[in-house]
C-alpha cells in the first residue's frame, strides 16, 4: 500500500556534473538513500574547480554523518589537516594573526577569553589556543576534548588535493553503486503537465530517467538557468570580485598547518601549502585589475617564500582564470530540481568553501527528501533553510573586506564596503559588548565569528563589565597559566609536514 | 577605556518576574559590581503567574544552585509530564501534548512518519502509545531514568506544577541572602534625565529610589514601559481571544495526575493545575462571546474539588511590547506581554528575558546594539510562541459554539501559515520551532496528507514490527516506573533528611 500515486517514492536521481561536489553530492545521496532500491546516476562534466582546497571543519561533519571512512584519505598525503587560518592585512598589525578552528576556549569566572584579553588589552588570542599555537609552531595537533588540562576544544580544517578527494568521494559513492557517464548531454526532455524534468537523453543515444534532478553544472547552469530560466541575484561581494586567478608552484617545500589569506591592495591572495606543492589564488577586479597585472601579483606572493630563495632559476607558473559571479539563485529548488555548487551560487573565497554549501544542502535535502510529486512547502522550507546559510556565508565573506578596509582607512580614497543589516548590527554589537549570539547549527560556527571579530577589531572591542569587579592580577596569572600549559602541551604532538 | 559599568539596579515590582529577575541577578552580579534593590508594595497583589511551567525551570533552578528536594517542598509542586488537551479537535477528544519527541529518528525520517506509514496500512495504535513521556503520563508514573540518563530511542525531559506564589517568595529569600534590598512603598512618581533615562522613582513616603537601570516588572501596568517609556502594546487579540480569566483553586481528593489539563468550553478552555496541597483551576473566555456569570459557573460547576478560596477574575489583553528594552528601561514578565497560558510559558518568558538581560549586560551609558540585540531575541521568541498557541486555537473542528467557529476561519500570521502548510502538506517541522508540533496537529486531527515518500521504499514487514516494537519497550518501561506520587514522596523525604543533618 502507498500514499498519493502524485507524491511516490523517488526512484531516480540524476546528478549534472561531478567534480568533488557532483561526487560529494552523490555519495551522500546513496548514503542517505542505502537500502531504498533508488538509482543514482551521474552525469560528469568537465569542472572548474580549485586544484587545491582549504576546506573549514564541517566537512568532517559531512564524513560522519554518512560514515565515511577516513583512512584512505589521509594515507596519501594529498590531505592533512588544517588548524588555522593565517591572515594579513585584516587589521592594522604589520604581523599575520593565526584564527585556528576553536570551538571553546577557557573561561575567566564564566567569562569568555576574548573579553578577559580586551579587558587587559591584549590583541593576540594565539598563545591561549592549542591549535593557533601549534599552527604557529608547526605541530599537528589533534583535536580532543579538554586537552593540557584546560577547557578547550577545537576541530581541524582539511588542506586537500581537489583531485584526490574527489576520487575518494567518487570511490565511495561508486562502491554505493553510483553510475557515472561521461557523454555528454544530447536532449532534456520535460514532462509537459507539469514541466518535470523527466528523462535526458545522453550524446550517444542512451536514456536516463529522473525523477529528481541535481544541477551542478555551474554557473551557468542547463537546467537552472538555461532551462527553468530561475533569477540569480548578485551580491555585494560581486562589486568588489569577479575574477579568480590560480598558479601552482612545484618546489621543495613542505606543508603548512594552516592556509594563508592576504588582503592586499589589489584583492585577496589565498595560500595553501602542500608537500612540495603551493598553490595561490587571487581574487580580483578585472576592471582594475589586468590579467597579467594579476599574475605579476600572484607570481611575487608565490616566489617570496624564504623556501624559494635558493631557487634562483626563475620557474615558469601555470596561470588558470576565471570570471566570477558572486550571487545565488532566487531559488535553489525549483521543480524537480536542486541546484548545488556554482549552480546554486558563489560566495566566493576566502574561507566560504563551496564545498560545505553543498554538502549542507544535501543533508538539509535529506532532511527534507521530496517524493516525487516535490511538493510546494516542503519545497519553500528547503529554501529557506539553504537561503540562510548563504546569506550567512555571504555575512561571513563581506566581514573579511569590511576589515580589510576598515584597516586601510587612513589611506585616501578607501571605501566601506556595503554590508547587510545582519552584519552590521554583529559587527556593532561584538564592538559595544564583545558578545556573539548564539545559533542553533550556524553555516559559520560562533567562535569563528568571534576569532575574526577580535582579530579585526581596530579598536579594543568592549568587554563584560562583570570584569570591573575581578582581580587583574588573577586574570594576568590565569592566562599565563593557560599559555604555559599550551606550551607544554605542545611537546606532545608530532612536528608537521 | 571601557565606559563605567552600572552599580544600580532597580527592580520595580515583587511578582514571580521581580522575584526571579532579582535571585538571578543577584547570583551573577557580585555586591561589589552593582546593589540590586526590588521596590513593591504589600498593597499591591500578584497575579502570581505560571503555576505550570516549562522544563526550562530545571535550568534556572540548577544556575541559581537550588536544590530539586527543597524546591518542591517549598513550593509544593508535583512534577509534570505534559499538557493534556481535552474537546480542542472535536468535543470527546483528548489528546496529551509531551515534554520531548515520540521516538526517534530513523534512517533520517522522523518517528511521526512511520507512525503515519504504520497507519496507512492498518495499524491501529495511538500515537501517544509511541512517547514515553505520554505514556507515563497517561499512567500516572515519572520516569525516574530521566533524572540520570536520556534513553536512547526517545528524548523526554520534566518539569512541575508550583505555587508561584510560593516560588516568589522562596526566591525573595534566596535573593535577600545574596544581598538584593527590599523597598517597601507604592510609587508615585518618575523622575528623568534629560535624554528621557529614568534617574529615579519616587514613593509615597517620598523616599527616592536612583538607579542606572531599571527592570520593569509591575505586571499588565507596565509601570515603566508603558507610562513613561511609551513602548506601544502590539494588539493580538484578533487571533488570541480570550481576554479574561476566573481563578479559583480547589481540594485535591486524588492522587495527582503528573500533567496539565486544558479542557476547551464553548468560549474559551479551562485548566486544572495539581499541587501537593491543592488544585489550581482557572477559565480563561473570550468576554465578547460569554458573559462572566456564564464563565463562572462552567468554572465551579467543573471543579474537581471543594474550592477553597473566593474566585478571582482577571482581565487581560493578548500582545507584546514593540520594544520591551527601551533606554534604560526593560520590562520582563506580564509587562513586556501577554500570552494566555495554555502552553505553559509565562515563567519561561521571564527567565529568557533574565537571561538575555545578563548575557547582553549593558554598561552605563546607551549601547543600542545590546538594546536591538535584546529586543529581536526577545520579539521572535513572543512571536514564536504566539504562533504555537494560535494554532491549538485554529485547528479546531467545533461546531458548538461561534468561538470556535471564529477560531477556525480567522487569518492567521504568515510565518503560521507556512509552518501549518508544511506539516499539513509533507508532516514537515522546523527544528527552531516551540512544542512538539506532530503531537498537538495530529492530536488536533491534522493528518500529512503524505508521509515521507522514502517509506514506501522500505518493506512494510518491518516498518510494522519497528512500531510494534516500539511501543512494547515504552509500554514495558512504563510498568516499572514509580507512580509520580511516589517520586515527589521521595523528594519530601530527602528534604526532611536534609534538614535533619542540619
Amino acid at each position: 500500500m502507498s500514499q498519493d500515486i502524485t507524491n511516490a517514492a523517488i526512484k531516480n536521481i540524476v546528478i549534472i556534473g561531478g567534480g568533488l561536489i557532483g561526487w560529494s553530492a552523490a555519495l551522500g545521496l546513496a548514503r542517505g538513500l542505502q537500502g531504498q532500491d533508488v538509482s543514482i546516476s551521474l552525469i560528469d562534466l568537465a569542472q572548474s574547480e580549485a586544484s587545491v582546497l582549504s576546506i573549514s571543519p564541517q566537512v568532517f561533519d559531512y564524513h560522519r554523518i554518512f560514515s565515511l571512512q577516513e583512512k584512505p584519505l589521509f594515507q596519501s598525503g594529498a590531505a592533512k589537516l588544517c588548524l588555522a587560518r593565517r591572515y594579513q592585512g585584516i587589521n592594522l598589525s604589520t604581523s599575520p594573526v593565526y584564527l585556528a578552528y576553536d570551538t571553546a576556549l577557557p573561561e575567566f569566572h564564566s567569562i569568555e577569553l576574548h573579553q578577559v584579553l580586551s579587558w587587559l588589552g591584549e590583541t593576540n588570542y594565539s598563545p591561549y589556543s592549542i591549535p593557533a599555537a601549534a599552527a604557529l609552531a608547526h605541530k599537528l595537533a589533534l583535536p580532543a576534548k579538554g586537552q593540557a588540562g584546560i577547557q578547550t576544544n577545537f576541530s581541524a580544517g582539511l588542506n586537500v588535493h581537489n583531485q584526490v578527494y574527489k576520487d575518494y568521494m567518487q570511490g565511495a559513492a561508486k562502491q554505493l553503486g553510483v553510475v557515472g557517464y561521461g557523454q555528454s548531454i544530447a536532449e532534456i526532455k520535460l514532462d509537459e503537465s507539469n514541466q518535470f524534468v523527466k528523462h535526458i537523453r545522453l550524446s550517444d543515444g542512451q536514456g536516463l530517467d529522473a525523477d529528481l534532478v541535481i544541477d551542478n553544472s555551474g554557473s551557468n547552469s542547463v537546467v537552472m538557468r538555461q532551462l527553468y530560466a530561475v533569477e540569480y541575484h548578485s551580491s555585494p561581494t560581486a562589486q568588489i570580485i569577479n575574477s579568480r586567478l590560480q598558479a601552482q608552484r612545484f618546489a621543495s617545500c613542505t606543508a603548512s598547518p594552516y592556509s594563508q589569506y592576504i588582503a592586499c591592495e589589489q584583492g585577496w591572495i589565498e595560500l595553501i601549502k602542500m608537500t612540495n606543492c603551493m598553490t595561490g589564488i587571487l581574487h580580483y577586479n578585472q576592471q582594475t585589475l589586468s590579467l597579467d597585472q594579476a599574475q605579476d601579483v600572484l607570481r611575487q606572493y608565490l616566489t617570496q617564500d624564504a623556501l624559494h630563495q635558493h631557487h634562483h632559476q626563475e620557474e615558469e607558473l601555470h596561470f588558470t582564470s576565471l570570471a566570477t559571479a558572486p550571487g545565488s539563485l532566487s531559488e535553489f529548488f525549483h521543480k524537480n530540481c536542486v541546484a548545488i555548487g556554482d549552480a546554486a551560487g558563489y560566495v566566493g573565497s576566502p574561507s566560504i568553501e563551496n564545498i560545505v554549501l553543498a554538502q549542507r544542502a544535501i543533508t538539509k535535502l535529506l532532511d527534507l527528501f521530496p517524493g516525487k510529486g516535490c511538493l510546494p512547502a516542503n519545497q519553500s522550507e528547503y529554501n529557506r533553510r539553504v537561503r540562510l546559510d548563504y546569506e550567512q556565508a555571504e555575512d561571513f565573506l563581506q566581514l573579511h573586506y569590511y576589515l580589510a578596509q576598515t584597516a586601510r582607512t587612513d589611506e585616501p580614497g578607501t571605501q566601506l564596503p556595503a554590508i547587510s543589516a545582519t552584519l552590521a548590527q554583529r559587527i556593532a554589537l561584538f564592538a559595544s559588548s564583545g558578545f556573539v549570539a548564539y545559533e542553533l547549527n550556524p553555516m559559520i560556527n560562533r567562535q569563528s565569528w568571534i576569532n575574526l571579530l577580535f582579530a579585526g577589531s581596530s579598536k579594543a572591542p568592549a568587554y563584560d563589565p562583570l570584569l570591573h569587579v575581578l582581580d587583574k592580577d588573577k586574570a594576568k596569572g590565569f592566562l599565563q597559566h593557560i599559555a604555559q600549559q599550551v606550551e607544554q602541551h605542545l611537546n606532545k604532538f608530532n612536528p608537521y609536514y | 577605556m571601557q565606559q563605567d559599568h552600572i552599580r544600580n539596579i532597580v527592580i520595580v515590582g515583587g511578582g514571580t518576574a521581580g522575584w526571579m529577575a532579582a535571585a538571578a541577578c543577584a547570583n551573577r552580579l557580585p555586591t561589589k559590581f552593582c546593589q540590586i534593590r526590588l521596590v513593591e508594595s504589600d498593597a499591591i497583589s500578584t497575579v502570581g503567574v505560571g503555576e505550570s511551567t516549562l522544563p526550562h525551570i530545571r535550568q534556572f533552578n540548577e544556575t541559581l544552585g537550588i536544590d530539586e528536594s527543597t524546591f518542591i517542598k517549598k513550593t509544593r509542586a508535583t512534577v509534570k509530564l505534559g499538557i493534556r488537551f481535552n474537546d480542542w479537535g472535536k468535543l470527546g477528544q483528548s489528546y496529551i501534548h509531551p515534554f520531548g519527541e515520540h521516538g526517534e529518528i530513523t534512517r533520517g525520517i522522523e518517528f511521526h512518519h512511520y507512525w503515519l506509514k504504520g497507519r496507512a496500512l492498518g495499524q491501529l495504535d495511538s500515537f501517544e502509545q509511541h512517547s514515553i513521556a505520554a505514556s507515563a503520563a497517561q499512567a500516572a508514573k515519572f520516569p525516574v531514568s530521566i533524572a540520570a540518563k536520556k534513553t536512547t530511542f526517545s528524548d523526554y525531559n520534566y518539569s512541575y506544577h508550583i505555587d508561584a506564589t510560593a516560588y516568589a517568595a522562596f526566591l525573595r529569600e534566596y535573593a535577600e541572602n545574596k544581598g538584593v534590598t527590599r523597598i517597601e512603598g507604592k510609587i508615585t512618581q518618575v523622575q528623568k534625565h534629560n535624554n528621557g533615562y529614568i534617574k529615579s522613582v519616587q514613593l509615597e513616603n517620598g523616599q527616592v529610589v536612583e538607579g542606572d537601570i531599571f527592570i520593569d516588572c509591575s505586571g499588565f501596568r507596565g509601570l515603566l514601559i508603558d507610562k513613561e517609556m511609551a513602548s506601544p502594546l502590539i494588539d493580538w487579540s484578533h487571533w488570541l481571544l480570550t481576554d479574561s480569566a476566573i481563578a479559583v483553586p480547589c481540594e485535591r481528593n486524588t492522587p495527582f495526575k503528573p500533567y496539565t489539563q486544558a479542557t476547551a468550553r464553548p468560549a474559551g478552555w479551562q485548566w486544572q493545575i495539581p499541587l501537593q496541597h491543592r488544585i489550581g483551576n482557572g477559565h480563561a473566555f473570550c468576554s465578547q462571546y460569554m458573559d462572566q456569570q456564564h464563565a463562572l459557573d462552567i468554572l465551579m460547576g467543573s471543579l474537581p474539588g471543594k474550592a477553597t478560596a473566593e474566585a478571582k477574575l482577571i482581565r487581560y489583553k493578548a500582545g507584546r511590547r514593540q520594544a520591551s528594552w527601551v533606554k534604560n528601561c526593560v520590562a520582563i514578565g506580564l509587562s513586556t506581554g501577554f500570552l494566555e497560558p495554555l502552553e505553559s510559558t509565562s515563567i519561561y518568558l521571564i527567565q529568557l528575558g533574565i537571561n538575555k538581560f545578563l548575557e547582553l549586560l549593558p554598561n552605563r551609558l546607551p549601547q543600542q546594539a545590546n538594546i536591538d540585540e535584546y529586543n529581536h531575541a526577545v520579539n521572535h521568541s513572543y512571536d514564536t510562541i504566539r504562533d504555537f498557541i494560535i494554532l491549538h486555537f485554529h485547528l479546531n473542528q467545533r461546531d458548538d459554539s461561534e468561538f470556535w467557529s471564529y477560531c477556525r476561519n480567522m487569518a492567521i500570521p504568515d510565518s503560521l501559515s507556512h509552518l501549518i502548510s508544511m506539516f499539513s502538506e509533507s508532516g514537515r517541522t522546523d527544528i527552531g520551532q516551540f512544542g512538539v508540533w506532530p503531537a498537538v496537529c495530529m492530536g488536533q486531527n491534522l493528518m500529512p496528507q503524505h508521509y515521507d515518500a522514502r517509506l514506501d521504499n522500505f518493506d512494510q514487514q518491518q516498518i510494522l514490527h519497528y512500531l510494534a516494537q516500539n511501543r512494547q519497550t515504552i509500554q514495558q518501561m512504563v510498568e516499572q516506573f514509580p507512580t509520580a506520587e511516589q517520586f515527589v514522596a521521595e523528594k519530601l523525604g530527602q528534604y526532611d533528611m536534609i534538614k535533619g543533618r542540619e
